[in-house]
């Protein structure tokens, strides 16, 4: 992700957006060819025209397909695109789309674009305040959830927002569509900012910022706390970085100040709305943002390349992009290009509330002290004191989300690197001979929510385990064993199996992984590209993983 | 507005509509030009309306085949 707000973006977060200026643009080079198939009764090609240069941003160079325009959405050629749109003038289907049959019409429409198309499917709601439209797009918002990896673009809360008309009925025959001309590149420029990027790429999981005039007007230490100003936009910025810790991205301050000074600020004014509590990490002292950068990234155990750094000084960007390649970056030149970027920063935004983002926040602090309780007591001592509660939950059609993205998003305790899609789930989910079993976890600190997916089929008398993924914040407990011998257990007891057999596919950074096959098999070798079999019950130590002191359970195994 | 100023704005305009450089005294017509389809035609109105504040009916995009006849079109406009 690129460095952004600096003069050549101004264009795209201008209040009002022209066609011309976003046309004069010139595409950058290195850009990765992104298809995209759209299914529409209007001319979207009005909207699609001006997507490029709000995707380049993301690095994305968007290839459109267009069929015909089709009220009935036969579905009739599917293309292997990375992404399907629909995009509908729901309008034009008259009276017949205030029946509550339409609905139904359109599940199931979109259930058959399902069964054809892999990659994610986004679907823009019916951009209207009638009633008849807001029931709708409920009802459409459940379809969506029941579907896997088909997602919602509101183009409702668009048509709210956006300056000046979103309809305009001069001339629509001849431009194909009711959507006036700004409605067109607003649509662009959130779909391009925000919707496509978040169905496209993992989300940024925190905010680094740092202090003088990026949270406020004014230097610290030399205006005191009294003396920074902080208007009502600046305000508004708080409140947006409180909404995505809500939402389980991390905040964190890099700063060059005395650390004194600002939980001054914290306490003194009260019109600062931040808190020291809301900032997971912190570096604030004087040594360099990119070894500040570095412990920031250390303190809340993510990579640098998913921490987006807020700076007002070009200089220390400059410095970060040449360390840290891949950060995320937010160039601060006043509160009110800062405010729109957090709200349309690429891969920051737009994505669907998961039940274990907000987790990730309380989680961080909440492994703070069980390193204090790891430092005073020792092995078994240390796990029973934790007090783990582990419950299982086999095929879970619920946890689609969930489990696809514990498969694309692990890194290190990744056995089989599969990148399973939601769609892949949801097929093994409903596929005989195959078993999913969900491991969610909590200790006495806090409720982890599901920290772990294990991907099995049965082959003869084999158990395969197609991929086994643990999120790393539930690493570090030293019950990754315990915690997958007594998932595995009752299955290879209910379905009387006699192997168990883990594929293992090499990564960057699954070492941890490998590892645990090493200690849990008792191979040495554990090959990449294979599978690695071994009889259950020749298991080391698999009596002691499932006496170890924690307590387990399955859930409602079908759904 | 002057008729020079309308020209090279609207020689602008082509330019990024068909992706060729046009000059301002260079005559494009719709038809001779492969890059002015239909879509492009209704962004370069698009464009036209946004920058010099007009709008324009059905019959006058469909009228609207030439820079010169664009040229005189806005001039209108402008004039009434």
């Amino acid at each position: 992700m690129p460095l952004l707000n600096t003069v050549e973006e101004e264009v795209r977060a201008a209040p009002t957006v022209k066609r011309a200026d976003l046309l004069r643009l010139v595409e950058p080079e290195g850009l990765s060819e992104v298809h995209l198939q759209v299914h529409r009764n209007y001319a979207f090609e009005l909207i699609g025209s001006v997507l490029p240069p709000f995707l380049w941003l993301s690095r994305v160079k968007p290839i459109l397909i267009y069929g015909d325009y089709d009220d009935s959405l036969s579905f009739a050629y599917i293309k292997p695109t990375a992404v399907q749109i629909v995009s509908l003038d729901f309008d034009r289907y008259g009276e017949k789309a205030h029946s509550a049959e339409f609905s139904k019409w359109f599940a199931d429409r979109l259930e058959n674009l399902r069964g054809q198309a892999e990659g994610p499917i986004i679907v823009s709601n019916w951009a209207s305040d009638e009633e008849r439209a807001e029931q709708f797009n409920l009802e459409l918002e459940k379809i969506a959830g029941r579907l896997p990896s088909v997602f919602v673009w509101n183009t409702v809360e668009i048509s709210r927002n956006m300056p000046g008309e979103f309809f305009d009925q001069h001339a629509a025959e001849a431009r194909g569509t009711r959507l006036s001309n700004s409605a067109c590149i607003e649509l662009a420029r959130s779909f391009g900012l925000v919707r496509l990027p978040s169905v496209l790429f993992p989300r940024i999981k925190a905010v680094a910022l740092d202090l003088d005039n990026t949270l406020y007007d004014g230097v610290l230490g030399e205006d005191g706390v009294e003396g920074v100003h902080i208007s009502d936009q600046y305000k508004d910025i708080y409140k947006e970085l409180l909404r995505l810790r809500d939402e389980g991205v991390f905040l964190a301050v890099l700063s060059k100040n005395d650390e004194r000074d600002f939980d001054q600020l914290c306490e003194k004014r009260p019109d600062f709305l931040l808190q020291p509590e809301h900032f997971s990490a912190r570096s604030i002292g004087w040594h360099t943002k990119p070894e500040g950068l570095a412990r920031i990234a250390e303190q809340l155990q993510i990579g640098s390349d998913s921490i987006l750094v807020v700076d007002d000084n070009s200089g220390e960007i400059a410095q970060i992009q040449a360390a840290h390649k891949n950060t995320p970056l937010l160039y601060s030149r006043s509160p009110s290009q800062t405010l729109f970027w957090l709200r349309h920063y690429p891969a920051l935004n737009g994505y669907r509330a998961s039940s274990a983002t907000p987790l990730r926040v309380s989680d961080l602090e909440a492994s703070r002290q069980r390193d204090l309780l790891r430092a005073s007591t020792t092995g078994t001592d240390y796990v029973r004191e934790m007090q783990i509660e582990v419950a299982y939950a086999l095929n879970p059609l619920s946890f689609r989300g969930r489990l696809a993205e514990l498969s694309q998003k692990t890194n290190q305790f990744n056995t089989g690197l599969q990148r399973f899609s939601e769609v892949d789930v949801a097929r093994r989910l409903g596929a005989p001979d195959h078993c999913t079993i969900s491991v969610s976890m909590r200790d006495r600190f806090c409720d982890s929510g599901i920290i772990g997916a294990i991907f099995a089929r049965m082959d003869g008398q084999r158990l395969v385990i197609d991929e086994i993924s643990v999120s790393c914040r539930s690493l570090g407990r030293n019950i990754e064993s315990p915690m997958i011998a007594l998932a595995l257990a009752p299955v290879m007891e209910r379905y009387g199996l006699r192997d168990v057999a883990f594929w293992f596919r090499e990564g960057p950074r699954n070492i941890p992984a490998r590892m645990w096959l090493r200690s849990f098999t008792g191979m040495q070798d554990i090959p990449s590209g294979s599978a690695t079999s071994v009889a259950w019950k020749a298991v080391p130590r698999l009596a002691e993983h499932l006496g170890a002191p924690i307590s387990s359970r399955w859930e409602r195994t079908t759904e | 507005m002057t008729r020079s100023e309308i020209q090279a704005a609207v020689a602008e305009l082509l330019s990024i509509t068909v992706g060729r450089q046009i000059l301002q005294t260079e005559s494009v017509a719709r038809d001779s030009e492969p890059g002015w389809d239909s879509l492009k035609h209704v962004e370069l109105i698009l464009m036209l309306e946004e920058h010099f504040g007009v709008q324009f009916s059905e019959e006058e995009m469909a009228a609207l085949r030439s820079s010169g006849g664009i040229v005189v079109a806005i001039e209108k406009k402008n004039a009434a």
